[in-house]
């Protein structure tokens, strides 16, 4: 349905541009339904509040000077924001939809039971968007097998068709990758506008480049990569400012499949050896040439100043605030590293100084002591596996959360003031609560649209001898659930949530992303050997519900925001950017003579980051996803979508409603 | 509180205990009939007894010093905890609520032995034996022999509650909590029966589950008052719970309860000093921190999550050189303990487990649980030069 929508509307829209001097405003409809209209605060014509709809990007937004609210634009729509009835059914509930899905993959990692931890990661999962429909398809790039790590089943491409129905088009995608393979990144590399793919491998990483015609092609040696051993997780960002997107990769550790170690102990049970005692890996830094070609230039970009450690995830991010993106390193068993990014802008580098001689101006800074993110509160090194970013104090900052080990806990830190963090896992109510899983992919994410991120975390143990007797820890494991409530996080039952909270699995990976089109988060999900899950969420579907049975019609209660940086086609997609979403000042208090919007509080203010990197060994969905409360005015006074892009420029756009797809492009004088 | 021995602990339970006003207040709602009340007296044999707050000498930015070796190992007379000048005759809970799954109620039918230490013989003597192996550490052996007793003299409780100590020393939590609770439901008497209750906290503590850790330790307590280690973990549940106030009252009252035994083990001060901190670190008040940090790490300097948390608080106040020298000094008392610090290289160390931190703090509150319900001196935290306890004798929980 979906990608129906999406092509019906490319072809009935086309974009429109409005110049007006140096400080020009860019408005451009970008694929919406209809081309902008007056009548509503975004120029939108009230679009359908609960399609998919592309919109309108301005910066900064001369606030409607026919705005009326996002309430009116509703009713002019024929919709309304919907209340649900008291006997209302939890939004906070997903649905297994696997069966009817069409997404048939099962996940080859090894075999069952695992004797190496080369066989115990699993494998990665990535969100693309290869045919350029607007949609989210998805990557399986799978692995392989102890006995022959070259030659596994093979990597899969899924088409979304829309409503959560997938199809396999990894034939006709001519990508026939079989080595081992774990993490995914996904980025324009080389600006032409469609999205590839760099696939972490255990053997030698693949870079393949989209053809544009829904085949892919393997450019990893054209384009300078080069990555033996054994990758694990990667991540495009524009590290160094010059438009192209640049590529970090984390390794892990030396494993020698024909000699591989003996086990070991743990718990008094001899298991998998590892990661402990085997030799650790370097990473690599990637920097973009901007001709296609990358070269690694970890060791002068001070990625090499610290001793090789056990990379598994990572996160690429503004973290200390100086808008450059900072690169967050999840070391199992180590500490975690931070690197600050010192790179000096082009410009304050004019003779070359710094990038004498054709050398790179990347530079880092390794932080993560110093920084209070490298270890938890204890002092102790972590297993480090999944990471979520999410501001969950409310503070502007993002904030870490990392998934780690059975019989530890995970971890929440906190960034606060001067770029430290603090662990605040307990406070948040997310310590105890963790101790008998081991965790990999996890997301915060408004699941049920109040206004708040809950938070998602997938589980499953590394050794197959786990049981809650032996380890306090069972082999297969139920994901956990939580909602996020007051200051507190509290765990959803299975009851509440879904029959999903009560089935075990040795689940690694995941992808979080609204991938039927309804306007809340979905999740598909990659279990260790074993096949993959799309977890539908119902909250719209039963918002509907409600509605239908009040008279109303459909839930405006999210607002999805992607960005169009199309004078930056290298990151045409903005990663690094930060994007925050607030109700609208009330009607009036905006003066319509041409005054900036304004968020209606401070406090009301949600931020997302659009960030490299992803939930385990996959890619974080370029957007940001923002739900509203029931009665939040953000239903009748619309919101204001501040946009800060990867190099500081800032763009305000709004008020817009709500249940709609905004893509913001890039204002041509923006910051 | 004599040990399983009927070798007498150091110091008794004078019934009495403290906490500061405020965090009185905010538990008081929840006082049973076995609420407690600080005497006067006792405050003022306590103030005698210890260098109070103020007689600690100040420390200097980046100066932070530690007694020898020697010195740290040394049990202490006695100490006031910092707050004992505001404390009041408020009462403090030793039942605090009881959430669903209560299990007060099944608790209350055990029967209230020990018999008198002189009298008791275990049902066999391999009992015994297996007791002395978890006094010298020989969890494993201890566990084998145990199991053989249980397999030849099925439902003996004292032979379960061994056992469960003897697993949960190999951090088996989930299998120990099972004999914890055989033991208990046995309803026999032998010598450590209401301690089985302070194990069993420990354990519900590691697997994760508070309600029923706390319901544990409250039971301990109401047999056996005057364990300190109880309140301790019932800190930490609070502390899980963010329950700040409860958890800094409860921890005051963990060292008040230390320091009346008029000789105590430093490290024991030290674990409750740096919980204290834990408290005041997270209601952001760092210079309390600080200084409960600093009375950790005085009174144990392998306390290295303390000097951990010490770094962080001079991180967050852009004091670099202190927050280096704090690391280091972390780093020493990993050395000291035969661990590598975060920071160093890694090594075929026989950590081998992933996640090295897979079982941080163990050895922390819960593997060393409890100081006079120990089954043994070998298993006390307060053996400071204990190997076993290594890695997280302080923390171990966040």
């Amino acid at each position: 349905m979906t990608r129906r929508l999406l092509r019906s509307n490319v072809s009935a829209c086309g974009a429109s541009f409005a110049a007006a001097g140096a400080l020009s405003l860019l408005l451009v409809a970008a694929c919406g339904e209809r081309s902008p209209a007056p009548g509503a605060p975004d120029g939108s014509g009230g679009a359908r509040s609960d399609g998919p709809s592309s919109v309108v990007g301005a910066a900064p937004a001369p606030v409607s000077e026919n705005a009326g609210t996002a309430a009116e634009q509703e009713r002019r729509a024929g919709g309304a924001v919907a209340a649900p009835g008291p006997a209302a059914l939890p939004l906070l509930h997903f649905t297994d939809v696997t069966a009817e899905s069409g997404l048939i993959a099962s996940m080859t990692s090894g075999a069952l039971p695992s004797t190496q931890i080369l066989e115990v990661k699993g494998g990665g999962l990535a969100l693309i968007d290869f045919d350029g429909d607007g949609d989210f398809d998805i990557f399986m790039p799978n692995g392989a097998t102890l006995d022959d790590p070259e030659s596994g089943p093979g990597a899969r491409l899924f088409e979304n068709l829309g409503g959560l129905r997938f199809r396999d088009v990894s034939e006709r995608s001519g990508i026939d990758l079989r080595r081992w393979a774990f993490g995914v990144a996904v980025g324009d590399y080389d600006g032409d506008g469609r999205d590839d793919l760099y696939i972490c491998c255990f053997g030698g990483d693949v870079l393949l480049r989209n053809l544009g015609d829904g085949r892919f092609e393997d450019v990893t040696a054209a384009a300078g990569i080069d990555a033996g051993g054994w990758s694990t997780s990667a991540a495009f960002a524009d590290l160094d400012g010059d438009g192209d997107l640049d590529l970090y990769v984390t390794r892990y550790l030396g494993f020698d499949v024909a000699n591989p170690p003996g086990p070991t102990i743990f718990k008094s049970i001899p298991v998998m050896a590892g990661p402990i005692g085997l030799p650790a890996t370097v990473d690599l830094l990637f920097e973009n040439l901007g001709d296609g070609t990358f070269r690694e230039v970890g060791e002068p970009a001070g990625i090499r100043s610290v001793p090789a450690s056990y990379g598994l995830n990572l996160a690429i991010l503004d973290l200390d605030g100086d808008g450059r993106p900072d690169i967050y390193v999840a070391n199992d068993s180590r500490p975690s590293f931070l690197f600050l990014n010192r790179t000096p802008a082009a410009d304050e580098d004019p003779t070359g100084a710094v990038a004498g001689g054709g050398a790179t101006r990347l530079r880092f800074e390794e932080r993560g002591m110093a920084s209070g993110i490298a270890v938890n509160i204890e002092g102790t090194e972590q297993a480090s596996m999944g990471i979520g970013v999410a501001d969950v104090d409310g503070d502007g900052r993002p904030d870490i959360f990392t998934t780690n080990f059975s019989s530890d806990t995970n971890t929440l830190h906190i960034n606060g003031p001067g770029g430290v963090f603090s662990d605040r896992t307990q406070q948040y109510g997310l310590g105890a609560v963790s101790r008998p899983y081991l965790g990999w992919a996890c997301g915060f994410f408004d699941f049920d649209l109040d206004g708040d991120e809950d938070l998602v975390v997938f589980n499953g143990h590394v050794y197959p001898q786990a049981s809650r007797r032996t380890m306090d820890s069972d082999y297969q494991q139920v994901p956990l659930l939580f909602e996020r409530s007051g200051r507190r996080f509290a765990r959803v039952p299975a009851e509440r949530g879904g029959a999903w909270l009560a089935a075990a699995h040795r689940d690694r990976t995941a992808l979080f992303a609204d991938l039927d089109g309804d306007g809340d988060i979905d999740i598909v999900v990659g279990e260790l050997n074993g096949p993959l899950r799309v977890l539908r969420n119902d909250a719209i579907e039963r918002l509907r519900d409600a509605a239908g049975e009040h008279g109303a019609a459909t839930p405006g209660r999210w607002l999805i925001v992607e960005l169009d940086d199309r004078g930056n086609p290298g990151n045409r997609r903005g990663v690094g950017s930060v994007i925050s979403a607030a109700p609208a000042a009330p009607s009036g208090a905006n003066d319509a003579g041409g005054a900036p919007a304004a968020p209606a509080s401070p406090e009301a203010v949600q931020t997302r980051w659009i960030w490299g990197g992803g939930p385990f060994m996959s890619n974080a969905a370029p957007l940001a996803h923002f739900g509203f409360p029931e009665g939040s005015s953000a239903a009748s006074e619309g919101v204001i979508v501040t946009v800060r892009w990867p190099d500081g420029g800032e763009q305000v756009v709004g008020p817009v409603s709500l249940g709609r797809r905004l893509v913001v492009v890039r204002a041509a004088a923006a910051g | 509180m004599p040990g399983p021995d009927g070798r007498p602990f150091v110091g008794a339970w004078s019934g009495s205990t403290s906490a500061p006003s405020g965090a009185a207040r905010s538990l008081s709602t929840r006082v049973s009939a076995r609420g407690l009340a600080l005497s006067a007296a006792a405050a003022a044999a306590v103030a005698l007894g210890g260098c109070d707050r103020a007689s600690e000498p100040a420390v200097n930015r980046g100066s932070v010093s530690a007694p020898s070796d020697e010195e740290s190992a040394r049990p202490v007379a006695a100490e006031v905890p910092p707050d004992a000048s505001a404390a009041t005759d408020e009462p403090v809970p030793i039942v605090g609520s009881i959430d669903s799954g209560d299990r007060s109620a099944a608790f209350a039918e055990t029967p209230r032995p020990p018999e008198p230490r002189g009298s008791f013989r275990p049902a066999d003597p391999r009992i015994d034996i297996a007791r002395r192996m978890i006094q010298t550490q020989e969890f494993a052996v201890a566990e084998v022999a145990l199991r053989t007793v249980l397999r030849e003299m099925p439902g003996t409780a004292q032979a379960e509650f061994l056992l469960g100590v003897a697993i949960q020393k190999q951090k088996r939590y989930g299998e120990a909590r099972t004999h914890f609770e055989r033991a208990i439901t046995l309803k026999q008497s032998y010598p450590e029966v209401d301690h089985a209750f302070h194990f069993l906290g420990w354990a519900e503590y590691y697997l994760g589950d508070m309600t029923a850790s706390r319901q544990a330790f409250e039971e301990h307590l109401r047999r056996v008052p005057d364990e300190a280690d109880s309140v301790f973990g019932l800190g930490l549940v609070a502390l899980e719970e963010d329950r700040t106030d409860d958890a800094e009252a409860l921890f005051l009252r963990n060292l008040d309860m230390l320091l009346k035994r008029g000789v105590v083990p430093r490290v024991d001060v030290a674990k409750a000093r740096a919980r204290l901190g834990d408290v005041y670190l997270r209601l952001d008040r760092d210079a309390d921190a600080e200084r409960e940090l600093i009375s950790a790490v005085r009174f144990y300097p392998d306390a290295y999550e303390a000097w951990a948390k010490l770094a962080r608080i001079y991180d967050r106040a852009g004091r670099t050189d202190d927050a280096a020298e704090a690391r280091s000094k972390e780093r020493e008392a990993l050395r000291r303990l035969g661990r590598q610090g975060p920071e160093e290289a890694p090594a075929a160390d026989g950590r081998t487990a992933p996640g090295g931190a897979a079982e941080p703090g163990f050895g922390a509150e819960g593997d060393a649980e409890g100081a006079s319900s120990d089954v043994g001196d070998a298993a006390a935290p307060s053996q400071s030069g204990a190997g076993a306890a290594a890695r997280g004798f302080v923390g171990g929980t966040r």
